[in-house]
């Protein structure tokens, strides 16, 4: 380093800074990272936070701290790094004190959603980088705020889901590049409608029911039910409100939409060019849906100002339903099955699409943003609470992609900015 | 059923109706409540709008009575359908004023009926959601409460036009602090500050602390800013529980515009922090005051210490920057140290700025490798003349190998086209860089280049041959392949713009006179043409050399190979599955095969005893011809476990699109299905068969008959309905469908579902059977009745209710099940279980009336004595102190009249309904 940060830091005039020490070398006694390598901590040890992928050390980053408010997933989380990793970590109750923890680099967040936005907001604040697994937040309200945080305070956030860079995208049964190069070819022409389902219709929209008229049960010690709750409004205790099966309940998540959604919708913003856009509309085909309970759904039709779609098919498990792009001039069916002669030949003439940032330790060193990040990563769950706005409400909204609210619908833009329950507060 | 009276606003139409409207059906409050309780949640946005519509139009009243219904959640209570009904209704008046306000007084009076807090809770969620401006003052009532004080203030905080009233509040100190500081912080009431900041003072905890910051953010001035700058240096501008640090940077965004000055000197502060986040949000204020005038700040952040600061400078430019700007990093860039260096070509690259492309080619060929991939990706990015030079010109270096794989992908994803150039380049120094970039980019004008590579066998070069041969290089592949290379894939693609069967002749020609036909078949394959099946199987024929032919037949596109396939399969045993299989999917994808031609092709592979891969694919293949036989011969294949699942999904995918098959046999063919499938779609699939099971009963040609018992045969009873004849009924019998032997009741709710004897009756035994097939059922007998005038007033209505359903906590004893409907109440019993079977007698002499259900009497009396002569009120008026209704009923003492189910809405079952006359 040709200068260090405190005479730089003089240099910028006006009062010396105090005490300066150079990234990764903050913190207290016993920080031991070596130069170059991250640290991590992860919050939510129950699910995905626990999962092989995350739940890991390397030589870019080394897990080293732990939260969750269950204090059977903590304890778990702590031995069983110190089994499997041979890593002492500092477990957390409260994720306050794992963000505020200076040996802490990244936060990785793997709460339900409904803590999402506070978490990241707040990790944001504290000059922490963050990888947030989907859906970005619970509201359309809470990821305008979350963008604001990681941008005035310039961090590095990723939002979990990698199909529009990486693995096959299992909506349409081939990786997203092949289809982007396609869709920017125009051979399709233009709008296209978008159908993404897996072969057997948007099958998640079965899972993640939720369960009316529950009875209230005692709550287990280890749990600390109020802070899982946190800003959401209090309900009495039924496990089913948490844990594996927290997704069925409109307080905390969006169902399957909210769950598999943002997986299926990503891709398709990033194909169709609308990272920085959003539908003008979402229409549903479902059941009434209960206020707290989530159920299922049979169909979501969203629309773009230049009238292409986005159409989750909810009904039947056979092909003509099927995942398929379709456009003025042609249609492409799962595994790239298109309906242009030499389609192949002609995409292999093109450029192909501009690289995108996929290596996250490497943003987090060179500080470009991650390929899918705060901004784009904003508008897909966008679409995703759209949808669950219009369920939850039984009708078709409009939008207004510019403001980021509905047009003309009152009830609906108050699921845009829910209050939380106090104190949390973003 | 009963109907009458009610808030709407259509009122005196009828003659009868002298106390307040009436709904055009008669319906009172209670009746459209437990109607719409009935039917939700609807099972679609239609059906909500229609329902909650007519729920929200029983006003205040009805929405009471809908939310007084809630019960504390315990086992065995069911508040969903009054939870569908409320939220939905309060949901549904956010666009409808009046109505709007009938739902919000609905929902307080109910508030305070009811005690359970969760519920209360519920309540105070769904006014939430249609609440206005002057429900502030009812939801600060509860912001004391600890349970729903919570509740309250979630509401205050966002409820439009609250200010004044948690103004008053603040200011009279009556609530809880940290509730109204919560609710200020989503407020701007800047006379809430003075308080706020006098309550910091008194001494608050950290969670008070975090919501007065919180609020001051919202409703402060620079007076608060000192506060909270004071308050978060103390924690050295570090996050923690207070928040302050969050605060102040959020109260500086917002005073950008209102105090520019006072942002100004926070920002200035926050730059000198030590935490690079701090600086940055510093930097990010500057930036907006200043836009451009800000550039030097980010010029000098350049300087920094690492990618984080001097990315960070940056990327917060981008809010402003242009060509100055640019100009301005770049003036910056000589001097800049490597990393930096190096952060500003990823920035120009990111921010595609073609202005700095001289910048950017230059250090391309920087001798440090991060800046020369760095500039590399940049100018892929950003594209043009200047760019395509750079990058081709750096093909001929002797380069590291981390600058070969930018130079690479730059050159795959580099924007525009590169063809010209790039082939220009190619020389023998860089075959690696160019054959890898041909393999994958189709440029059939650098097929001179790759040639004598090919030729000499590299691997990389045949592969990129094969990406980019033209049709005038036929004949070399030709003479490349009989030379043994693999260049087969290069020879297809060098004719695929030609017609088959052009296609055809050149590989003729060339196989006339080559001694080695054989590795010409997989081209010819491939050109699908039906000129190319005859070669081919003479190959297969003259010994198949090589397997060439047989591995053509494969994977040639033709329904000529159909035939040909299965003749293989039956002699070749080794090739037997190989075969099929291709023989299966040439059937499926056939456009000229009949549905039934097909069937025959997969009964003959099925019979041809493949593996039972193959035999899997024959079965799932046979769904696509949608034929009775091929549903019944999948069908055979049900009891075998491994090949059930396939089978079970071919009959599904048949028999349900198939009404017209459908038949008992049928049925039980798809309860089968159900039984079998496992696959993860299985619960989907057993509800589409539960289904179509249910829409295709009447199909089913079970036919149960009733008879009279010999008792009653001598008694002189008649039967009015067997279970299938409905000749002696008239009316709606479209509601009163004959199914399995009863009648199924699917009248719609609030409408006229009527059913009516043809023939009258005076004094009469009447006998029935009923089952309830779900919750709520709402329907009665009517008795001396008038078509097209309702029974329960000219006539008398015998109810059949389930009156333990939670929908009808508010029945009144006149209302339950078998009461003489407003006259004479019947002894509640228990509502008999869904499902089963109960039987009714109603017996009627004179003014003498007597009903038994399942044996038991329940109504025993006189009509006459129990409105002492009066059904109609003395007075001419419409209330009428004799009856217990209060209501005139004027056909109570018809002489005679029609026997009649007045139904109201579905899941009743009727059967042997017998009656004697006295």
């Amino acid at each position: 380093m040709a200068i260090n940060r405190k005479d730089f830091l003089k240099s910028l005039g006006g009062l010396a800074a105090l005490t300066i020490i150079p990234r990764n070398v903050l913190g207290g006694p016993g920080h031991v990272a070596p130069n170059d390598q991250l640290t991590k901590g992860i919050i939510g040890m129950g699910g995905i936070g626990y999962s092989a992928n995350h739940f890991s050390s390397n030589e870019q980053c080394r897990l080293v701290a732990v939260s969750d408010c269950d204090d059977n997933h903590l304890e778990r989380a702590v031995r069983l790094t110190k089994e499997r990793l041979g890593e002492d970590v500092k477990g957390y109750h409260l994720y306050r004190d794992l963000i505020n923890d200076p040996n802490v680099d990244v936060v990785h967040i793997a709460t339900p959603p409904h803590w999402h936005g506070i978490m990241s907001v707040e990790a944001a604040k504290a000059g922490k980088d963050i990888w947030c697994e989907k859906p970005m937040t619970r509201t359309i309200g809470e990821g305008k705020r979350v963008m604001e945080a990681v941008r005035q305070n310039n961090r590095i956030f990723r939002l979990n889901t990698w199909f529009r860079f990486q693995d096959t995208f299992y909506g349409l049964g081939t990786k997203v590049e092949p289809l982007k190069k396609l869709v920017d070819s125009g051979e399709l022409g233009w709008p296209l409608k978008v159908t993404i389902s897996g072969n057997n219709g948007f099958p998640w929209k079965f899972f993640w029911v939720g369960k009316e008229n529950l009875v209230e049960q005692p709550i287990p010690k280890h749990f600390d039910y109020d802070l899982w709750l946190g800003p959401a409004p209090y309900k009495p205790y039924n496990e089913h409100r948490t844990h594996q099966t927290f997704r069925g309940y409109w307080d905390y998540d969006g169902g399957g939409l909210g769950d598999m959604g943002q997986h299926y919708i990503d891709p398709v913003q990033y194909i169709l060019g609308k990272d920085n856009t959003s539908p003008i509309k979402v229409e549903v085909d479902a059941p009434q849906q209960h206020p707290d309970a989530i159920g299922i759904w049979r169909k979501i039709v969203y629309t773009y100002e230049d009238g292409c779609q986005i159409i989750l098919e909810g009904e039947g498990y056979e092909t003509p339903n099927g995942p398929f792009i379709e456009g003025p001039k042609g249609r492409l069916y799962r595994g790239f099955n298109c309906t242009i002669p030499n389609i192949m030949d002609k995409l292999a003439e093109m450029p192909d699409p501009e690289p995108q940032n996929t290596d996250f330790i490497k943003c987090i060193h060179n500080r470009e943003k991650f390929a899918l990040n705060e901004i784009n990563g904003f508008r897909s769950a966008t679409i995703v609470n759209m949808g669950v706005c219009a369920l939850r409400l039984n009708r078709t909204l409009n939008f207004d992609p510019v403001k980021l609210e509905f047009i003309g619908d009152e009830a609906a833009n108050a699921l845009i900015d829910q209050p939380m329950r106090g104190p949390w507060k973003m | 059923m009963k109907r009458i009276f009610i808030l709407l606003t259509l009122l005196a139409v009828m003659p009868f109706a002298s106390i307040n409207a009436q709904d055009a059906r008669n319906r009172v409050t209670s009746t459209v409540v437990a109607d719409a309780l009935a039917q939700l949640p609807a099972e679609t946005p239609a059906k909500y709008n229609e329902v909650i519509a007519e729920l929200v139009g029983t006003g205040a009243e009805g929405i009471e009575m809908v939310a007084t219904m809630l019960q504390p959640a315990k086992e065995g209570v069911r508040n969903s359908a009054i939870e569908y009904a409320i939220y939905g209704s309060a949901a549904y008046v956010t666009k409808d004023t009046a109505m709007r306000n009938a739902v919000r007084q609905g929902l307080k009076n109910a508030f305070t009926k009811i005690s359970d807090k969760p519920n209360k809770a519920f309540i105070m969620t769904a006014l939430e959601v249609c609440a206005t401006a002057e429900d502030a003052e009812w939801f600060a009532a509860q912001l004391g409460d600890e349970y729903l004080g919570n509740f309250a203030a979630r509401t205050l905080a966002t409820l439009k036009g609250s200010e004044k009233v948690v103004l008053n509040l603040m200011k009279a100190d009556k609530a809880p602090r940290i509730h109204l500081a919560h609710i200020a912080s989503y407020k701007q009431i800047p006379e809430a500050e003075n308080i706020l900041i006098h309550w910091l003072a008194e001494g608050a905890d950290d969670a008070l602390k975090c919501q007065i910051y919180n609020a001051l953010v919202s409703c402060g001035s620079s007076q608060s800013v000192k506060i909270l700058e004071k308050a978060s240096a103390a924690s050295d501008h570090a996050f923690d529980t207070s928040d302050a640090y969050g605060a102040y940077v959020q109260l500086l965004n917002k005073l950008v515009k209102s105090e520019p000055k006072v942002a100004e000197k926070g920002a200035k502060k926050l730059m000198k922090d030590d935490r690079t986040n701090v600086f940055l949000a510093g930097l990010d204020l500057m930036i907006q005051l200043h836009s451009k005038e800000a550039t030097p700040l980010v010029i000098k952040a350049l300087s920094g210490p690492d990618s984080e600061y001097r990315y960070g400078a940056l990327r917060a430019a981008e809010a402003f920057a242009d060509n100055s700007t640019y100009a301005a990093v770049a003036g910056a860039y000589e001097k800049a140290s490597n990393g930096a260096k190096v952060d500003i070509l990823n920035w120009f690259g990111a921010n595609h700025v073609a202005q700095q492309i001289d910048l950017i080619a230059t250090a391309t060929k920087n001798a440090n490798d991060d800046i020369a991939c760095a500039a590399i990706t940049a100018a892929s990015r950003i594209g043009g003349d200047k760019a395509l030079d750079a990058l081709v010109a750096k093909m001929d270096n002797e380069n590291s190998e981390a600058v070969n794989k930018a130079l690479i992908a730059g050159l795959l994803t580099f924007n525009g086209k590169i063809n010209d150039k790039f082939i220009a380049a190619i020389g023998d120094e860089n075959k690696s860089i160019a054959t890898t970039i041909l393999a994958k980019r189709r440029m059939p004008a650098a097929v001179e280049k790759v040639l004598p590579w090919a030729k000499a066998g590299d691997k990389a070069a045949i592969a990129a041959l094969n990406n980019i041969a033209a049709e005038k290089d036929f004949n070399t592949l030709c003479d490349m392949l009989e030379a043994g290379q693999a260049v087969t894939p290069g020879i297809i693609k060098s004719i695929s713009e030609k017609s088959a069967a052009d296609q055809v002749k050149m590989v003729q020609d060339r196989i006339a006179k080559s001694s080695k036909k054989h590795i010409y078949y997989p081209v010819l394959a491939a050109t699908g043409a039906n000129e190319a099946v005859a070669p081919i199987m003479e190959g297969y024929k003259a010994g198949n050399v090589e397997n060439m032919a047989f591995q053509s037949m494969m994977s040639m596109n033709n329904d000529a190979l159909i035939r040909p396939l299965f003749e293989v399969a039956k002699s070749d045993a080794e090739r037997k599955d190989q075969a099929l299989t291709r023989y299966i999917q040439l059937t499926t994808n056939s456009k000229k095969l009949t549905p039934e031609q097909k069937y025959m092709n997969f009964r003959n592979a099925l019979e041809a005893k493949p593996s039972v891969k193959v035999q899997n694919s024959a079965l799932t293949a046979l769904a696509a011809t949608q034929t009775y036989p091929a549903m019944m011969l999948a069908a055979t294949y049900m009891d075998n476990a491994e090949t059930a699942q396939a089978a079970a999904n071919t009959v599904l995918q048949i028999a349900t699109k198939h009404p017209d098959y459908y038949s008992a046999e049928v049925k039980a063919l798809l309860e089968k299905v159900s039984a079998t499938l496992n696959d993860g779609d299985a619960v989907y699939k057993r509800k589409d068969i539960e289904k179509f099971i249910s829409e295709n009963k009447a199909r089913e040609s079970h036919s149960i008959i009733m008879e009279l018992s010999e008792e009653e045969k001598k008694e002189g009873f008649e039967m009015l309905f067997d279970g299938q004849n409905m000749d002696k009924w008239e009316g709606n019998l479209a509601a009163y469908e004959p199914i399995d032997g009863a009648m199924n009741v699917n009248a719609a709710y609030g409408s006229a579902g009527n059913l009516y004897t043809k023939k009258e009756y005076k004094d009469f035994v009447f006998r029935f059977e009923f089952c309830f097939v779900r919750p709520g059922i709402n329907n009665g007998v009517g008795i001396r009745a008038i078509p097209g005038k309702d029974a329960a007033y000219h006539g008398m209505e015998i109810q059949i209710l389930d009156h333990d359903d939670p929908i009808y906590k508010n029945l009144k004893p006149h209302q339950v099940h078998g009461s003489v409907y407003g006259i004479i109440p019947a002894k509640r019993i228990v509502s008999p279980e869904l499902g089963t079977w109960n039987t009714e007698e109603i017996r009627i002499k004179g003014d003498n009336i007597k009903v038994t259900v399942n044996g038991e009497v329940i109504v025993d009396g006189n009509i006459r004595k129990a409105c002492k002569g009066h059904n109609v009120a003395p007075d001419g008026s419409g209330r009428n102190p004799y009856t217990v209704d209060h209501l005139n009923h004027p056909g109570l003492f018809n002489e005679k009249g029609r026997i009649g189910f007045l139904g109201h809405g579905n899941g009743l079952k009727i059967r042997n309904v017998r009656v004697k006359e006295l």
